[in-house]
């Protein structure tokens, strides 16, 4: 088989086709939000979301409302709840995390067991089944694409202002508050529409593994973006076709590929510099130019 | 003209817990100003409360002859330094463009393109006053203690030229007021420019593109002092910025201090280094709970105000008009 039958082959399947765009689309949300996660050291945020939006989908199927509005309802609602909790009390982020979103996860395994027919339908959406994206997911995922790209055209300076001196942000006049929370909901709704790809813990791997990659090689916050999409992007593809091909489960493929991609990151850069002096001769992060 | 902080009987509280009780306090813009105390004295909440990060419960603050809040585009406040996420991958002409984002509406799409812009205008911005040019205070310091004070009166000079120029084109939106500041942001010039000519005047120019991670806790410091200007403050509070800095950092940075105060802008900051007072400050205020002294550095640095401020002894050398600490830590 030649190359091109190779890479085309796939894509005969409607159901392959919609895996290649909506998990690409996840991998260039997951990029972008995910780096900011990383930097702020709320890699655990993902995974939090994602059970809290679990006792959303509970509630969804048992209201007879579209999961996606349900899981959504509780993402955002732990969003606010933890800038609330934040901002009225002196409990760490990790801290109130952990209520939060065992308390939804709890109130989903509750109504669960009101509707114990329904286990079979949750189990899936918590593992993630890429090749059942759907059209109306991939719709959803390209609504939270563009609702985000919007916002972070708007206010990508003034996010990384709040997330780099919350005090100076503050202080000078910033909606510090309003920010915070913008960034936890495009976080949030990054999450909801990637659980029924990839699942509650593949969609911490695709926000925080290529980000995580990407700093290795970059400390410039616009390539780190950049690099953490490419890395996603790679990582879904190579992750998709060698599932197609193995028939091996395609959201634990991609996952491992990225995951790959970070060991090998990690054994090919050069050694940081240690000192800033010599940080001005050589080191992958301080080549001088001007954007 | 309406001083640059005025504070009347103002009382702060954390819970039920009065940390500041009835402060009064007044400055004047163009003032170097240091605020001194025992740790735990509310050196610290003053500054929040300045800034409106903390609402009295008694009392009022006016800046610029407003509410903090709503001047707070005007206002620049250097937390302490681990505050702040330093391993965001920034470079620093990145850290001190954001100065530039309070004068954008963050809602706006691509609003930070219009950050280029001239911010607006605050009646009551303080001119600069005739009384200390950036190198009289040195001036008083012995040689030996003045690394790199020689570039001060270069970049004094470079100042000057932009805010002449600034004058002949930025009076139509004046106030009535005399306000040389500001002025030197409009004219078409990019958030980037404006950015590297504040790195300039704190003599950072050619660190302008390391991450910020690498620069020393002294480059730090005055990064965010380039985007105290990129932001064009006219107060700018520092909390403890001397901490951590050795001898010479402290020094280069009280030199940009003092030609930020000869430009009109007014500084604040809180330190535990008595010995530095005379030499660079206006005014002293010292605070134990209340105001315990408030006053000249020279009227300062007398045995009983010490030990009232202090709440215990600290003994004090004189020799040849200068006063020099010696127990104090």
């Amino acid at each position: 088989m030649d190359m091109i039958e190779f890479l085309t082959e796939p894509f005969q399947y409607g159901f392959m086709v919609r895996a290649f765009v909506g998990v690409s689309l996840i991998a260039v949300l997951s990029g972008v939000i995910g780096t900011f996660i990383m930097l702020k050291g709320l890699a655990f945020i993902g995974d939090a979301i994602a059970h809290a939006a679990f006792g959303g989908l509970v509630a969804a199927l048992l209201l007879g409302i579209p999961l996606h509005v349900g899981a959504l309802a509780f993402g955002l609602g732990t969003a606010g709840l933890l800038t609330v909790l934040g901002r009225k009390t002196r409990l760490r982020a990790d801290t109130s995390l952990a209520i939060l979103f065992t308390g939804a996860f709890a109130l989903g395994v509750l109504g669960l067991s009101v509707r114990p027919n329904f286990a079979g339908d949750l189990s899936a959406l918590l593992v993630g089944s890429v090749l059942a994206i759907g059209t109306t997911d991939i719709y959803w995922i390209l609504g939270a694409a563009a609702l985000t790209a919007l916002i972070m055209a708007a206010a990508y300076r003034h996010l990384v202002f709040v997330s780099f001196d919350p005090v100076g942000a503050e202080s000078a006049g910033l909606p510090v508050a309003a920010l915070q929370l913008l960034l936890l909901s495009l976080v949030a709704l990054t999450v909801v529409v990637a659980l029924q790809a990839v699942g509650a813990i593949l969609v911490v791997a695709l926000l925080i593994t290529p980000a995580a990659t990407a700093s290795l090689y970059s400390r410039r916050m616009e390539r780190l973006i950049g690099l953490a999409v490419l890395l996603g992007l790679t990582a879904t593809w190579i992750g998709l076709y060698t599932s197609y091909y193995l028939s091996t489960p395609p959201g634990a493929t991609v996952v491992t590929v990225a995951t790959l991609q970070f060991a090998l990151g990690l054994l090919l850069r050069r050694r940081r510099p240690k000192t800033a002096a010599t940080a001005e001769m050589e080191g992958p992060g301080v080549r001088r130019s001007v954007a | 003209m309406t001083p640059c902080i005025e504070v009347k009987g103002v009382t702060v509280a954390y819970e039920d817990r009065p940390v500041l009780e009835d402060i009064n306090w007044t400055v004047p813009c163009g003032t170097l100003a240091a605020v001194i105390g025992p740790n735990g004295g509310g050196k610290s909440t003053l500054l929040r409360t300045l800034v409106g990060r903390l609402k009295p419960i008694q009392g009022q603050v006016r800046i610029l002859g407003q509410d903090p809040v709503r001047v707070r585009r005007r206002i620049s406040y250097l937390p302490q330094n681990e505050e702040i996420e330093w391993r965001f991958p920034l470079r620093a002409v990145d850290v001190v463009m954001q100065g530039q984002l309070p004068h954008t509406p963050w809602w706006l799409p691509f609003g930070w393109l219009r950050a280029r812009r001239a911010p607006g205008e605050i009646p009551g911005a303080g001119a600069p006053t005739a009384r200390n040019g950036a190198g009289d205070c040195g001036d008083r310091r012995p040689d030996a203690h003045e690394p790199g004070h020689g570039h001060a009166h270069g970049h004094a000079h470079r100042y000057g030229d932009a805010h002449r120029h600034g004058h002949a084109h930025g009076h139509a939106h004046a106030h009535g007021h005399a306000h040389g500041h500001g002025h030197a942001h409009g004219n078409g010039r990019s958030p980037f420019d404006i950015a590297m000519e504040a790195l300039r005047r704190v003599r950072l120019e050619e660190h302008a593109l390391r991450p910020i991670g690498d620069l020393s806790g002294g480059q730090r410091q005055r990064v965010l002092l380039a985007r105290a200007l990129s932001q064009d403050a006219q107060l700018i509070l520092l909390d403890e910025p001397a901490t951590a800095l050795d001898a010479t950092a402290q020094h280069d940075l009280l030199d940009i201090l003092q030609e930020l105060r000869a430009e009109g802008r007014t500084v604040v900051m809180t330190t535990h280094d008595l010995n530095c007072l005379t030499d660079c400050f206006d005014t002293v205020i010292g605070i134990r709970r209340r105001v315990v002294f408030s006053g000249t550095p020279e009227e300062t640095l007398v045995p009983a105000t010490l030990t009232a401020v202090f709440g215990q002894h600290v003994p004090i050398l004189t020799a040849e008009g200068r006063v020099t600490i010696i127990g104090h830590d």
